[in-house]
């Protein structure tokens, strides 16, 4: 989840009439989650769901609703200046087709305002941009920029000086020596048409989403900001546009829209700060949280959540959502705002009448009673993971890996950790080989799941018991065996010899035949499987797949 | 204070009072002293050990014994003295001739000479001339070298103790030690036992009181009835039986289980591979959302068509959803993939979508999983609790309700909630909860209303509500353990020492 380190001094300026714990202890009321602080920042966590909590601003914005010092839709005048101006070209629409852009002057900039307005754009990148996909952020020195722009799309002979590079490059030197050009490179589709913001002097404004121009970049001496937003998702672009502009304005710069002129004729205005409304009953939002708010409790709460609330009717709430937020699109998320406007502490739980009884699963209630047979003969459960290696599945073991039958995970962090179980056996074994300074006997189970891919069954619940001490052999896991079925299911076994396999010693292992039915197999473990292990007393053990008892199983009189 | 004398096995007592004569005693001693076997002996010593008697400590004892060119040295003497002898015998014979004389061997002439030169002095240079046959024989040579009288204490004895040897002769062994195939030096561990102070008063005692201990035997009846038994000691400490017992995680998760059902859910279960629709696509995850991406699910080979696990209708309606709210078409082949599921809610949906109830209250305890490193306070695969109740008018108050009444079950008495964010659920809550036993407010499980983009492709009616998180966390605050993969290490000790029932 994204942190903000947002200065305590913000909070202080922001708040002259609460105490500063006043202040921390609501921020988890308005969803955000303190990570930690220090003696002049707080590292505040928020949801993805919220862009607009990257900056500041934004978050103080919520939290003077929520502490009710300013209530409603937050007011933002955008001015017009003809002279703002970008013009698409129809080259550009089938790589990189939008573009969004404001222009916030009249007000010097300082380091701080330049570090938030940075760390705002990392944020957003990584987020809501999906990194760089969907939308791509450059934030410029205003003074710089010659207006009227164009976005365009450009060959890769084109050139300019990179921020964080000393020298002109060309557009592929950027792609192919840059980090940020390797990094990001595979967002560009195309071979030779790359997107490009030009100025009337043909300066390199920008080469979005990779890097943008050197000339440009901002310093402290700068008095005004250009934004520009490009990207595949207009409505990622429009948003993130609308919280950069709320954000300058909060900053008291003057911001102005900018005209997007596509290649058409058609043009747009950006930012798009146009509030958009969304309707609820108050029926529906008091049946939701289950209170009996009257319209005006509703209406307050609303407001304190920052909607606009005019057009209040006798049963429907009308609200308009500012621009800066996206997550406000249905009845149920206007609820939400309600409940959280309206502060959920003071909502009290209720537990309903239900008219349904309860019951377990008579999968879990067999288990659960295989394992109280198992310990009532003398055996400590372990429970091992899922995932596992083919080194310990197999090749410990003395067994080859049938590929065809193995689920591999494709994408595992922890390499050569990457098959899923097929058995339960080797990581039994396993758990005795790391216990070998525990005291003997060494008597042990585990229940569950193992995986078999192209079967009718993929999953499969089994048993394995394997014991070890130093007079552990075949005769004694049988006698478990042969217990552990007439206890638990009264069934006699049967164990047949079964063919050499890699896990157990030679002529030391059988089949498990219960009805006529192989179900596992047993043995004393071999010679050179201990020897992987490391393992000194000998081993034996049994296997088996509790299918077909869980079917037959009905718990029932 | 002394331990009870008539709780001491006779061979115990036997093994005090010897140790006592002699200060400090090996094993093989007491052996020899006692008559007793050295089984019997070794048995002994852990039981008085174990009763805090006796102190064993283990020390390494150096032996020496002879080699081959040792031996030879005994009977012919070592190559110098040999050399200075044929050079009196015959000062004029040179070394050549020496050397020709199969007097020494093939390497020991050179060596013969250094040592009785350069380091017994009993020969000297003559002139500057560094010729051989310039040596003379000096007044030194009556000297008995150091490496000489190590190796004449050997005419009487096999072996000899390092402790036993003079400064003058550990030089020698020293000297001889570096010589190959003359000296053998041998390591053996060494047990010495001594009395603790408790032991000390306990061996007077021993002493003291033979008698006493038959006048105890007589007012025994067990011992009287059976003479031949020594009497036992009841206070003493014992080997622990080693148990057999259920996982900690096993016990937690019935208690688990037993509250959901005492508040009348019935249980639920299903696969742990699940395909991306049901894990993802039909819980709103969008599929372009971070969450599927490789980093944070496990994704394996294969794919399993969605048409075998989901009616024709419930996948139009997911993919109109997805196409109305992405910018990317629904794919179906990227729903067709299958993951190791990384929460248990594709279950329960699942299961909502196939009963359709018009009221229910279902819950389930399993395994899920996301792909991450397993650290101190993650794992990788996980126990996920989950709760479900469906009902006309289910609200965000009765969520808190049965959100709350989990907790008190579980002995959590306050609780609080915040808004928070989860894909699938709108509003979405998280709660906190105060732990007494560690005086900490901690944040456990996450919860929240089915959004209508889960609900309606799936034609469930009425509202849901959903709460769940990990069951490690809560083991955690249970056992009092503060690395979560303790939980899963296997560890047959400590399984074997956790109580069942945590007081």
């Amino acid at each position: 989840m994204p942190v903000v380190e947002v200065p305590l001094s913000v909070l202080a300026e922001s708040f002259p009439t609460n105490s500063l714990e006043d202040i921390i202890s609501s921020l988890p009321f308005i969803g955000l989650d303190i990570e930690g602080k220090t003696k002049k920042h707080i590292r505040i966590e928020y949801n993805p769901n919220r862009p607009d909590f990257s900056s500041y601003y934004g978050i103080v914005r919520a939290l003077k609703g929520y502490l009710g010092l300013e209530t409603g839709i937050p007011k933002y005048e955008i001015n017009n200046d003809k002279r703002f101006k970008i013009q698409t070209t129809k080259s550009v629409k089938s790589i990189r087709p939008y573009i969004r852009a404001l222009v916030a002057k009249d007000r010097a900039l300082d380091s701080d305002i330049i570090k938030m307005l940075i760390d705002m754009q990392e944020d957003l990148h990584t987020g809501i941009c999906n990194r760089r996909k969907t939308a791509s952020i450059g934030l410029h020195n205003l003074e710089r920029i010659r207006f009227p722009l164009c976005y365009s799309a450009a060959g890769s002979e084109v050139s300019f000086i990179p921020l964080d590079s000393s020298q002109t490059l060309s557009l592929n030197e950027i792609l192919n020596s840059m980090d940020v050009g390797k990094k990001y490179s595979n967002l560009l589709g195309r071979p030779n048409e790359f997107p490009i913001l030009l100025d009337i002097k043909k300066q390199v404004v920008s080469f979005p989403p990779i890097v943008n121009s050197k000339f440009t970049m901002l310093d402290n001496l700068s008095r005004g900001i250009f934004v520009e937003v490009t990207g595949i998702d207009p409505k990622v672009a429009d948003l993130i546009s609308a919280i950069y502009a709320a954000t300058l304005s909060d900053l008291n710069f003057k911001v102005y829209h900018v005209t997007i002129s596509e290649n058409d004729g058609s043009s747009t205005k950006s930012p798009d700060m146009r509030p958009l409304p969304l309707s609820a009953s108050f029926t529906e939002i008091n049946r939701c949280l289950g209170t009996e708010f009257s319209r005006e409790e509703i209406v307050r709460a609303a407001a304190r959540s920052r909607l606009g609330t005019k057009n209040l009717g006798r049963r429907t709430l009308t609200c308009v959502v500012p621009r800066y937020r996206n997550d406000i699109r249905q009845v149920r998320d206007l609820i939400e705002e309600v409940m959280i406007g309206f502060g959920i502490f003071k909502l009290s739980p209720t537990l309903p009448m239900v008219n349904v009884t309860g019951s377990r699963s008579t999968k879990s209630v067999l288990i659960d009673k295989i394992k109280e047979v198992l310990v009532g003969l003398g055996l400590l459960e372990i429970r091992n993971v899922v995932i596992v290696s083919r080194f310990l599945q197999f090749e410990s073991m003395g067994l080859e890996a049938d590929e065809s039958s193995i689920f591999k995970i494709e994408n595992s962090l922890i390499s050569g950790q990457d098959i899923l179980r097929n058995s339960l056996l080797p990581l039994l074994v396993d758990t005795i080989g790391h216990n070998v300074h525990s005291s003997y006997p060494q008597n042990i189970f585990e229940v569950g799941k193992v995986f078999t891919r192209g079967g009718t069954e993929t999953e499969k619940w089994h048993l394995c018991v394997a014991v070890a001490y130093n007079r552990a052999d075949y005769t004694s896991i049988k006698s478990i065996l042969q217990a552990f079925l007439k206890v638990a299911f009264g069934k006699d076994v049967t164990t047949i010899p079964s063919s050499q396999s890699g896990e157990y010693a030679n002529g030391r292992s059988a089949d498990i035949m219960v009805e006529g039915k192989i179900v596992g197999r047993i043995g004393e473990i071999s010679d050179s499987v201990m020897q992987s292990h490391r393992i000194r007393v000998p081993v034996a053990a049994y296997e088996i797949d509790l299918s077909s008892f869980l079917f037959s199983f009905r718990g029932s009189i | 204070m002394a331990y009870k004398v008539t709780a001491l096995h006779p061979i115990e007592k036997k093994i005090l009072e010897l140790v006592g004569n002699d200060g400090s005693i090996t094993i093989e001693t007491l052996s020899d002293k006692s008559g007793l076997t050295i089984d019997q002996v070794r048995r002994g010593v852990e039981r008085l050990k174990f009763k805090k008697l006796i102190l064993i400590s283990q020390d390494f004892s150096v032996f020496f014994e002879l080699d081959d060119r040792g031996r030879s040295a005994l009977a012919h003497g070592l190559p110098e003295r040999r050399l200075v002898n044929a050079i009196q015998l015959e000062p004029d014979k040179g070394m050549a001739l020496l050397a020709k004389s199969r007097a020494f061997e093939k390497d020991e002439l050179g060596a013969a000479i250094r040592i009785a030169r350069d380091q017994n002095h009993w020969l000297l240079q003559a002139s500057s001339n560094t010729n051989k046959a310039n040596l003379k024989i000096s007044q030194a040579v009556t000297e008995i070298s150091p490496e000489e009288r190590v190796i004449e204490r050997f005419r009487s004895v096999q072996r000899i103790s390092e402790t036993e040897l003079s400064d003058f002769e550990k030089k020698g062994t020293e000297l001889l030690i570096r010589r190959p195939n003359y000296l053998k030096k041998i390591q053996r561990q060494v047990v010495t036992i001594s009395l603790t102070p408790i032991g000390q008063a306990t061996a007077a005692e021993v002493s003291a009181s033979k008698s006493a201990h038959t006048e105890f035997a007589k007012s025994n009846t067990r011992t009287k009835d059976r003479p031949d038994r020594f009497v036992l000691d009841l206070e003493a400490a014992v080997k622990t039986a080693l148990p057999g017992k259920t996982h900690p995680l096993t016990d937690l998760i019935a208690e688990i289980k037993e509250i959901f059902l005492s508040l009348g859910f019935t249980e639920i279960d299903g696969d742990i591979i699940q395909t991306s629709f049901w894990n993802f696509d039909a819980l709103f995850t969008l599929q372009d959302h971070p969450a599927r991406e490789m980093h944070d699910t496990y994704y394996l080979s294969g794919v399993k068509n969605v048409a075998e696990i989901a009616n024709e209708e419930q996948i139009a309606n997911v993919s109109e959803i997805h196409n109305k709210n992405s910018m990317n078409a629904w794919d179906i082949q990227e729903a067709n993939r299958l993951v190791l599921r990384t929460h248990t809610t594709p279950v329960t949906l699942k299961y909502l979508a196939d009963t359709q109830p018009n009221e229910a209250k279902i819950f389930s305890v399993g395994t899920v999983f996301r792909n991450e490193k397993v650290t101190k306070g993650h794992l990788s695969e996980f126990f996920q609790i989950e709760g479900i109740v469906t009902k006309p008018d289910a609200s965000i108050r009765d969520l808190m309700g049965f959100q709350s009444e989990f907790y008190h079950k579980l002995g959590i008495q306050k609780v609080k909630f915040w808004p928070t964010f989860f894909p699938y659920t709108e509003p979405s809550l998280q709660s906190m909860v105060y732990i007494e036993k560690i005086d900490k407010w901690l944040e456990l499980f996450g919860m929240g209303i089915f959004r209508d983009e889960v609900t309606i492709p799936m034609k469930i009616r009425n509202p849901v509500l959903a709460w769940g998180g990990g069951l490690e966390r809560l083991a955690m605050l249970r056992l009092g353990i503060d690395d979560i993969r303790t939980l899963y290490s296997n560890k047959i000790e400590w399984l074997r020492s956790v109580p069942k029932c945590q007081l």
